[in-house]
């Protein structure tokens, strides 16, 4: 009998018997692929398009030129051109403008897309300095844009932003920019993605930009080739003429900088897939226990005709590798939908968290297919490969006989044990290993604490099951008797199913319990880092840098009556070790020593008025700081520690006083009060004019009882004054929680689908388990057991096996969420969260996983409807 | 004597790839009560298929079924199996135990499913193994048992519940001869104690000797 035929007979026959079964199995393990595809494709897209719009952008510019301490000018770019080195020279305006569409008001969580103001012809000359070819549709663009300079004012906008932001006007569009409404003529362009790689921008000339974001005379930036020569070797020679006022980075730099800001949140979301592609290696390892279990006699039939052990390993090998790759096709097209589904969300957080303004287009790229198929294949063959094992190593004579698998494994509990134990140690290994400059090793703890748990569910199935029996029995319960019967006589197969069912509770739990604990360690900041009564700041985030409230706008409001004190804030941002921080610069000794600010180590005394007058007096710029926890543990700082920055008034140094719980940056925020920067700022410019810029206030009332008052002054001042926010602090919470919220909705869509790849387990696991009984059950109705019984007996498997999922789920979950908290989220994140019990999440979960149970087994009792006793009993099948 | 069982004109067939396989031909059939009857034919001869259909184990595909007057062949699934737990019991070739129970829950299996309280059930299954020399096999695992002692603890199973009717399917068939003589006593005993129908399908000729009654089945069809 040649190979293929072999292959036809063992593997076909049994596929086409069982399709929706074998349907089942596929889809949950397509299932778990999607998810880790889906990640890879949102995390890769958001990465590259990144990269791109730095590229694009830029046109492959070596170094760019920022604003800093102060705005960029277009004196700039003239001086910048005559700099020695330089080769070609390109202004750029970038801004984000939101979406207003047809609404009067701005919803902040409505579309955005860049608008960038550009020089064609510097642009121009920068592509064909790099003999960047132009495709046709890039040419045709071209030519809009050059005539667009014979049309001031005029915007090219895209076509596909069109249909986004519907219009009210055919020749007028209309968004918001900063709070004011920006009105301008436009042009449609047909856009491609592939074009633009990010999403395609509104363009128009320079001039035009400066004129309609009220810009004149300045620049967002200024994008730099050189001639010949080394870039860093020519900023190591150039820095002194712009540094502090400017900042000059290299593309490589951002593009490093973007991809460092982003990989904790990318590791974050990986791990997670991971977690989705282990279930589904469960539910790979199930299938293929039970079709190889299915064909136990055929593969005796087989051997004792001669066949080679390799040869029916081959045979099976081929079978899994087809599903595998079935799967994992089939995961790949699920995972592009679900990135659909999640892209949204993923991009909002890296906006809100990451890289702000950042707008990305999902994209699939051939090494994600690649990938995605080499991994779902690779997992089935791993699923498969123990049963694989188990089966060939079957003699003919014993493969005959019924239950000799779970005989075989029964003798080697200790492999499991062993395997426990061995995770256990990995998991403090790693545990041990772990640091904040080798974060990764947090996941190898979460994973084998996890794997560790996993191993156990055989002996907690028996013992939680066993006490259970014997009560059913006791009750006279026989349905649930035989069900607890039937799953103890076969724990190493009902316990793979459990297991799979337990790791994605323990997801559920853990994740779960995480986010609400993380929840609430946030809304326990926010109480003491948002303590003003009311916050007034300008309207959109996505202002150009350097944007001030009005300067007197301070000294109108702080002497209105009902004002006990206002605290202020300005930022900038420092560079510590090529990395870049931001400091605050905040009223830090009043908030001290009000008793505000959470602080995680020093004392508020250390921030007394005198403390900072006597530290003021020191003959270097030395500023007392409080920094936040991420910054002090990512740099290994501890209090009293004296650490160096380049700021862009020279170097500072940092006394750290106080470590402050803050969950507002991973990056790790700097606070210095305001009083020590006003002193430095006016002994560098002995100018007072710059101190007394902010970007933010916080007011402090006298009697909490005029809030609504003070609400509806500012509110009126805030009409007459273009762009101005006014916010109470409970908007404040609101708006901080609501973003937590949408962070954590890409985690939760993620765990939905790792339960939905468990449930498929469970069902296709319980249905071809209650078919492989189908002759106990036969015999159970012999003795007297009606139908009601039967779907009682096949209800209670699912139910019994889903309370045991749960228990250890839970135990898992549990687990999990405090490695995710104490080890993944402090060393990746360098926060330190509160871990928080959710009993109402357990119990939540609870009912969830019974339904989980109750509704896969209605599958399994659904295949036993229709079996006639005499059927199941008889032998000749 | 009443009549207990009663088949008139019984039929089955099955379709296997496409052909219609008649395992039964037209059966007519009548039991009286209290009585031993015993089905000989070769294997293939439709007998068990027969004693499936009286068990109410499947459907005919035509013809009657009458136990004590009741319909059997077109009740309802729930009557049919209160009719399996109350009035028949089969016994099997393979003995049809369930291994991962031990002989004293094999045996309360079916007074569970009576919703017998618990200890009445002890009592019940006690006082049966003490009957019929049984009571060391109480507690054993169903695994550990030789074929003819699992034989005879599907016997005690099935005379637990009382039925008015018992079936046996093959019972030696699965055994050595000693094992085989020792489970045909325990059913003769039976019989006789508890004044039950017997009706025994077997394809051997010996074990035809206890029976009031022979009948023959060959091609689906009695014979004599």
């Amino acid at each position: 009998m040649s190979f293929l035929t072999l292959l036809r007979l063992m593997s076909g026959a049994y596929l086409r018997q069982r399709p929706l079964k074998v349907f089942l199995t596929v889809l949950g393990m397509a299932s778990g692929i999607a998810v880790f595809i889906a990640i890879q494709i949102a995390n890769q897209s958001i990465l590259y398009s990144f990269e791109n719009s730095i590229e694009q952008l830029s046109g492959q510019a070596d170094l760019t030129i920022f604003p800093q301490a102060r705005k960029l000018k277009d004196a700039d770019y003239v001086r910048v051109k005559k700099i020695k080195g330089v080769s070609e020279v390109s202004p750029l305006i970038e801004a984000f403008v939101t979406c207003m569409g047809q609404k009067e008001s701005v919803d902040p969580l409505s579309k955005k897309i860049s608008l960038l103001g550009i020089d064609p012809i510097s642009r121009a000359a920068f592509f064909s300095k790099k003999n960047l070819k132009l495709s046709s549709s890039e040419k045709k663009l071209g030519e809009q844009i050059f005539n667009l300079m014979m049309r001031p004012g005029w915007v090219l906008v895209p076509k596909n932003f069109l249909e986004e932001c519907p219009q009210k006007s055919k020749s007028i569009f209309e968004l918001s920019f900063s709070g004011k409404i920006l009105r301008f003529p436009y042009q449609v362009y047909e856009s491609q993605e592939t074009q633009w790689e990010t999403a395609p921008p509104l363009l128009t000339d320079i001039a035009s930009a400066q004129e309609l974001l009220g810009m004149i005379g300045e620049l967002s930036q200024i994008d730099v080739q050189l001639q010949s020569q080394e870039v860093e070797e020519w900023i190591e020679q150039n820095l002194s003429q712009f540094e502090p006022d400017l900042r000059v980075v290299s593309q490589k730099k951002r593009l490093q900088q973007g991809q460092s800001l982003l990989s904790a949140f990318q590791h974050n979301l990986i791990s997670l897939g991971l977690i989705s592609i282990f279930v589904a290696v469960f539910i790979v390892y199930n299938a293929a226990s039970i079709s190889l279990l299915y064909r136990r006699s055929q593969l005796a039939v087989l051997r004792a005709l001669g066949a080679s052990r390799p040869k029916v390993w081959v045979i099976f090998l081929i079978e899994i590798f087809i599903l595998g790759l079935v799967s994992s096709a089939l995961g790949i097209v699920l995972g592009w939908l679900i990135a659909n589904l999640i892209f949204g969300q993923v991009l909002e957080t890296v906006n809100q968290h990451y890289l702000s303004g950042f707008v990305g287009v999902l994209y699939l790229s051939n090494s994600t297919i690649f990938y995605g198929l080499a991994l779902g294949t690779l997992a089935s063959l791993l699923g498969a490969l123990l049963p694989l094992l188990e089966a060939s190593s079957v003699s003919p004579v014993e493969a005959t006989r019924n239950l000799s698998y779970e005989k075989h494994i029964r003798k080697h509990p200790y492999l499991l044990l062993s395997l426990f134990f061995l995770m256990m140690l990995l998991a403090g290994f790693s545990y041990q290993s772990v640091s904040f400059s080798q974060p990764n090793w947090a996941f190898l703890v979460a994973f084998s604490a996890l794997l560790s748990i996993l191993c156990l569910t055989p002996f907690l199935l028996r013992w939680l099951l066993q006490p259970l029996k014997i009560f059913f029995r006791r009750t006279r319960q026989a349905s649930a008797l035989m069900s607890s019967v039937q799953i103890l006589e076969n724990p190493y197969r009902y316990s793979m199913v459990t297991a799979a069912l337990a790791l994605a509770i323990s997801l559920w739990i853990g994740i779960g319990m995480m986010v609400s604990s993380f929840r609430l360690s946030l809304e326990d900041w926010l109480q003491d880092s948002v303590p003003g009564d009311i916050y007034v700041d300008l309207e959109s985030r996505d202002q150009p840098l350097n944007k001030f409230l009005p300067q007197e706008l301070y000294s109108k409001v702080s002497s209105w009556p009902e004002i006990d004190w206002i605290d202020t804030l300005r930022t900038f941002e420092v560079d510590y070790h090529g990395e870049v921080k931001k400091v605050s610069s905040i009223r830090l000794s009043s908030l001290m020593q009000k008793g505000y600010m959470n602080l995680l180590a020093g004392q508020r005394e250390s921030f007394s008025e005198e403390e900072i007058k006597n530290f003021k007096q020191s003959s270097s710029p030395i500023f007392l700081s409080a920094v936040s926890e991420s910054f002090a543990q990512k740099n290994r700082l501890r209090l009293d520690d004296v650490f160096l920055v380049q700021s862009p008034w020279g170097k500072w140094s940092f006394k750290i006083k106080a470590i402050l719980y803050d969950y507002s940056s991973e990056q790790g925020v700097l606070y210095i009060d305001h009083s020590q920067f006003s002193q430095w700022h006016f002994q560098r410019s002995g100018s007072v004019d710059d101190i007394d810029k902010y970007e933010a206030l916080a007011f402090y009332l006298k009697d909490s009882s005029q809030k609504e008052q003070l609400l509806q002054r500012l509110l009126t001042l805030a009409e007459s004054t273009q762009g101005l926010r006014v916010r109470s602090q409970q908007e404040v919470y609101d708006r901080v929680l609501s973003i937590f919220d949408q962070t954590f909705q890409v985690t939760q869509a993620l765990r939905v689908v790792a339960l939905f790849v468990a449930f498929l387990g469970i069902l296709s696991t319980l249905a071809l388990l209650m078919e492989e009984k189908r002759r106990e059950v036969g015999l159970l109705q012999a003795v007297g057991m009606d139908p009601v019984d039967i779907y009682r007996y096949g209800f209670y498997q699912g139910i019994l096996l889903a309370w045991v999922g749960y228990v250890i789920g839970a135990i898992a979950g549990v687990t999990l969420c405090w490695i995710i908290i104490k080890v993944v989220h402090y060393y990746f994140f360098g926060w330190s969260i509160r871990f928080y019990f959710n009993f109402s999440l357990l119990l939540q979960s609870l009912i969830l996983t019974l339904s989980t149970g109750a509704i896969a087994s209605l599958w399994g009792i659904y295949s036993l409807k229709k079996l006639q006793p005499a059927d199941a009993l008889r032998f000749d099948e | 004597m009443s009549k207990i069982l009663k088949v008139s004109h019984l039929k089955k067939s099955y379709l296997k790839s496409n052909l219609e396989l008649h395992v039964l031909n037209g059966i007519d059939l009548e039991v009286h009560a209290g009585t031993w009857t015993t089905l000989l034919g070769s294997s293939g001869s439709g007998k068990s298929t027969l004693l499936h259909l009286i068990a109410g184990l499947d459907r005919p595909s035509s013809g009657e079924i009458f136990f004590a007057g009741q319909k059997i062949h077109c009740a309802h699934a729930k009557a049919l199996a209160r009719y399996r737990g109350e009035d028949v019991g089969i016994i099997f070739q393979f003995f049809n135990l369930f291994s991962a129970l031990s002989v004293e829950e094999n045996l309360m299996l079916p007074l569970m499913l009576k919703k017998q309280k618990y200890h009445e059930s002890q009592i019940e299954i006690i006082e049966l193994l003490d009957l019929l020399e049984m009571r060391p096999l109480l507690n054993r695992r169903v695994q550990d048992l030789s074929g003819g002692e699992r034989q005879r603890v599907a016997l005690c199973r099935t005379l637990l519940a009382k039925p008015k009717l018992l079936l046996a399917d093959e019972p030696t068939g699965s055994l050595d001869q000693k094992s085989g003589e020792s489970v045909i006593a325990l059913l003769q005993y039976a019989w006789k104690k508890f004044q039950t129908t017997v009706l025994m399908v077997t394809h051997d000729k010996n074990l035809s000797q206890f029976a009031d009654r022979v009948l023959y089945m060959k091609d689906g069809r009695l014979i004599s």
